[in-house]
């Protein structure tokens, strides 16, 4: 009875230049992500735009849905003839299925073919009364429903939707640009990394690896968490670049203040972030960084640091609580890999007392011992880029297992 | 040679046997070592897992691999229990199943719990009232046997699932040795909190089993070392074994319709050829039953001297009671399904394999007849 799930863009009816190309982002999107369902067909109609379910099981095709940015919300549209008995049959078997969830509700009619013998109220009303006799404990509110059943009734049938699901909103994956992601194996960075894609900014992976104080093991666990965001970002890719940086640090911690190690490391890595940002058409860097959690990341902090870059830095998680913080790594289903207890570059080299106030001309001036932007530019040169999709898993330690089963 | 003795074993496949052989000499580090080499074979033990999962159409389980049935049994088991002793709580499970799970219980019974043991009816069956009468608020595990041994009797798996499902503290545990890549479910694994089987009944090798559990449970093994499998079965993980049994679990369920019908037909040769002829009891059931059990008392001889005279004809099949001047063993499964001795000692358990022949199943029949022409007159003697 399932006929079609109808898709609603929010935020893109907004932006009327740009909205054709946005839809059709948009519902590529949409397609790539439900590649596997070879029954499903697609269409537009204005701004509309429908999945035809032929046949498939709508729960599966749902909870992809609810997973993908740009949508808003969706129905899912049952069809049946014009004719009252059937319209009442199929009210009433989509009511019985969704009806744990509520008690009040409420029957809106839109009549299209305006020669069908009844009226929009008539149709309410017939509707209604035949929803009363079949479930007991219904309740009608005509002000306030908990769920409102919507009727159309066109000249090629009848059509009813079931209530508005959400969608996680957003824009389409990739129509507002890319992004430089800092990527660590922790719970925040790839928090910071779904919200951007969320949003519509398609993000390059940049990881900072310090073999052999980094393991194997750290690198696949970020592979791993990357890997969770790959089906809902744009063309179903993301590049994880892996920057060696054991140089660097060696070379901090020989010549700078040891309370100034983070400062400079931090300064250091966003060197590194825009400089590749620059290379790679990225329009921005993102990270997971919280105000106040840990030292670098006071405002003091994030004001020497950040001031080596001249492109905007957007911190999705800056105000966010921890609890809401992994609340969200659970429901994008990270939490349990990112706790995974291997070192990432951030905790070797932690200094005893890092300073929390780091003033930005004694950075400069601790920065000045040493010249990093060989060491810099040596970086980047050797910087491996790792491509990620969801069709295969990647494993930094090669198995060699493909043809065992 | 005829062999029909494959509920004790199976003979392990070629191809499983290369794939060890394979597995032993590329991948033979520790699972468990920090190095490249270590985390190599671990990747190729989680994939095995992995298949494990997805032929089963597993969702939010854990795996751990032992090495048996009976390993994995004690495992569930008093991975549950440990953490309630001294606690007076009620544990459930029937009369009919394998020792490894009847023993534990036995135990545990005196370590302080109440153990209900479920009776079966004359076919073999339990029934799903008798563990809603038994359920109480002190209840904290139910195992019950997915396929019965002994007869093939199928026990109603699909109710007992309705019936814990009322009680959400209530572990299931089910033993699924003769069920999991021979019988096709009429209930969801995922339903299961602790379900276990083994590689070798089903052309696998042995010294592997498998626990498969519900992730959030947590188990407290009596088996104490370092963390391997999550400290839950620790030792050197042996990732061959583990391999070949997530491959042999593989091929069982690709073929398992196959098989199925192959088997069927073999188990009505059976049952025609011995329903209702005088001397000839057939023990198994005759609805829910796996065909690829046929259990068969002849009334008169003792199933050790059918088995030894059809051993003298090359036909191997088992028996599970023992009788001799000095003691007397009795199979529980038949004992608590007919209280009657005699028929349970003359009872011979049949299994078949599609590695049989329509023709191993003719002369079997021919052969059980003529044996008992032959003992059963000299005893009436």
């Amino acid at each position: 009875m399932e006929e079609y799930i109808l898709i609603r863009y929010g935020e893109l009816s907004l932006k009327k230049t740009n909205r054709r190309q946005f839809i059709n982002r948009a519902s590529n999107n949409i397609k790539r992500a439900l590649k596997d369902y070879i029954n499903l067909k697609y269409e537009s109609r204005g701004l509309r735009f429908y999945i035809v379910l032929n046949g498939t099981n709508p729960d599966e095709v749902i909870s992809i849905l609810k997973k993908i940015p740009g949508v808003y919300s969706f129905s899912v549209v049952s069809r049946c003839l014009s004719n009252m008995e059937d319209i009442c049959d199929l009210a009433l078997e989509i009511m019985k299925k969704e009806q744990v969830n509520f008690k009040t509700f409420k029957v809106e009619t839109h009549r299209a073919d305006k020669n069908f013998p009844k009226t929009s109220q008539e149709i309410t009303q017939e509707v209604s009364r035949h929803l009363f006799r079949n479930i007991p404990g219904l309740k009608a509110d005509v002000h306030n429903p908990e769920y409102t059943l919507n009727v159309e009734v066109r000249l090629e049938g009848s059509f009813i939707f079931s209530q508005s699901i959400r969608g996680v909103g957003g824009l389409p994956t990739g129509s507002m640009g890319k992004g430089v992601l800092m990527i660590s194996g922790g719970i925040d960075s790839i928090v910071a990394g779904y919200m951007a894609n969320k949003k519509g900014v398609a993000i390059e992976a940049l990881h900072f690896a310090s073999p052999p104080y980094t393991s194997d093991l750290a690198l696949q666990k970020v592979v791993d968490l990357l890997e969770k965001l790959t089906p809902f970002a744009e063309h179903q890719n993301i590049n994880l670049y892996v920057v060696p940086f054991t140089k660097i640090q060696q070379a901090i911690y020989d010549n700078c203040r040891d309370d100034y190690g983070i400062t400079i490391m931090r300064r250091m890595m966003y060197r590194i972030c825009q400089q590749f940002a620059k290379t790679h058409d990225c329009l921005a860097i993102i990270n997971g960084e919280n105000i106040g959690q840990v030292a670098s990341q006071t405002l003091e902090s994030m004001q020497t640091i950040g001031e080596v870059v001249n492109i905007p830095v957007i911190r999705p998680l800056a105000t966010f609580d921890k609890e809401e913080i992994v609340e969200i790594a659970k429901k994008i289903d990270t939490y349990d890999i990112s706790i995974r207890p291997y070192e990432d570059c951030c905790t070797v080299f932690v200094p005893k007392h890092p300073q929390i106030k780091p003033l930005l001309s004694k950075a400069i001036s601790e920065e000045n011992k040493f010249d990093y932007q060989t060491l810099i530019d040596e970086a980047l040169n050797n910087t491996k880029r790792i491509g990620l999709h969801p069709r295969h898993h990647y494993q930094v330690i090669d198995s060699h297992d493909e043809d065992i089963f | 040679m005829i062999y029909f003795d494959y509920a004790a074993t199976t003979p392990p496949t070629k191809e499983i046997m290369a794939l060890h052989e394979k597995i032993s000499k590329e991948y033979w580090y520790n699972c468990n070592s920090a190095h490249q080499m270590g985390i190599m074979c671990d990747q190729l033990l989680q994939k095995a897992s992995n298949v494990i999962k997805n032929t089963l159409h597993l969702k939010k389980k854990k795996i751990v691999y032992t090495s048996s049935a009976t390993t994995a049994n004690n495992l569930a088991i008093y991975g549950i229990c440990n953490s309630y002793l001294g606690q007076n709580k009620h544990i459930i499970t029937t009369k009919i199943e394998h020792p490894s799970v009847l023993n534990c219980y036995k135990d545990l019974e005196t370590k302080g719990f109440k153990v209900t043991y479920l009776d079966v009816n004359s076919e073999g069956f339990i029934d799903p009232e008798d563990i809603i009468n038994a359920i109480s608020s002190d209840t904290i595990l139910i195992s019950i046997m997915w396929v019965n041994n002994i007869i093939g009797a199928i026990q109603p798996i699909n109710e007992v699932i309705k019936v814990v499902k009322r009680y959400p503290r209530l572990k299931l545990h089910v033993d699924g040795v003769g069920g999991v890549g021979k019988i096709a479910p009429d209930f969801d694994f995922n339903d299961i909190d602790l379900l276990t089987y083994t590689a070798h009944k089903l052309e696998g090798i042995k010294g592997t089993g498998v626990l498969i559990y519900q992730e959030n449970i947590s188990l407290n093994s009596n088996v104490k070392g370092g963390h391997q499998q999550e400290g839950n079965m620790p030792g050197t993980v042996d990732l061959a074994g583990a391999v070949c049994f997530a491959k042999t679990t593989q091929e069982a369920v690709k073929n398992l319709s196959e098989n199925y019908e192959i088997v069927s037909k073999y188990h009505d040769e059976l049952v025609n050829a011995f329903k209702g002829i005088p001397h000839f009891i057939i023990n198994s059931p005759m609805h829910d039953y796996s065909p690829y059990l046929f259990n068969l008392s002849i009334m008169g001889l003792k199933g050790e001297t059918i088995m030894h005279s059809l051993e003298q004809n090359e036909i191997y099949v088992s028996t599970t009671s023992a009788c001799n001047a000095t003691s007397k063993t009795l199979d529980k499964t038949l004992m608590a399904m007919t209280n009657d001795e005699t028929r349970t000692i003359d009872a011979i358990r049949i299994s078949l394999s599609h590695l049989n022949t329509l023709s191993d199943i003719t002369t079997l029949i021919e052969t059980i007849k003529m044996i008992t022409e032959k003992y059963l007159k000299k005893e009436q003697q």
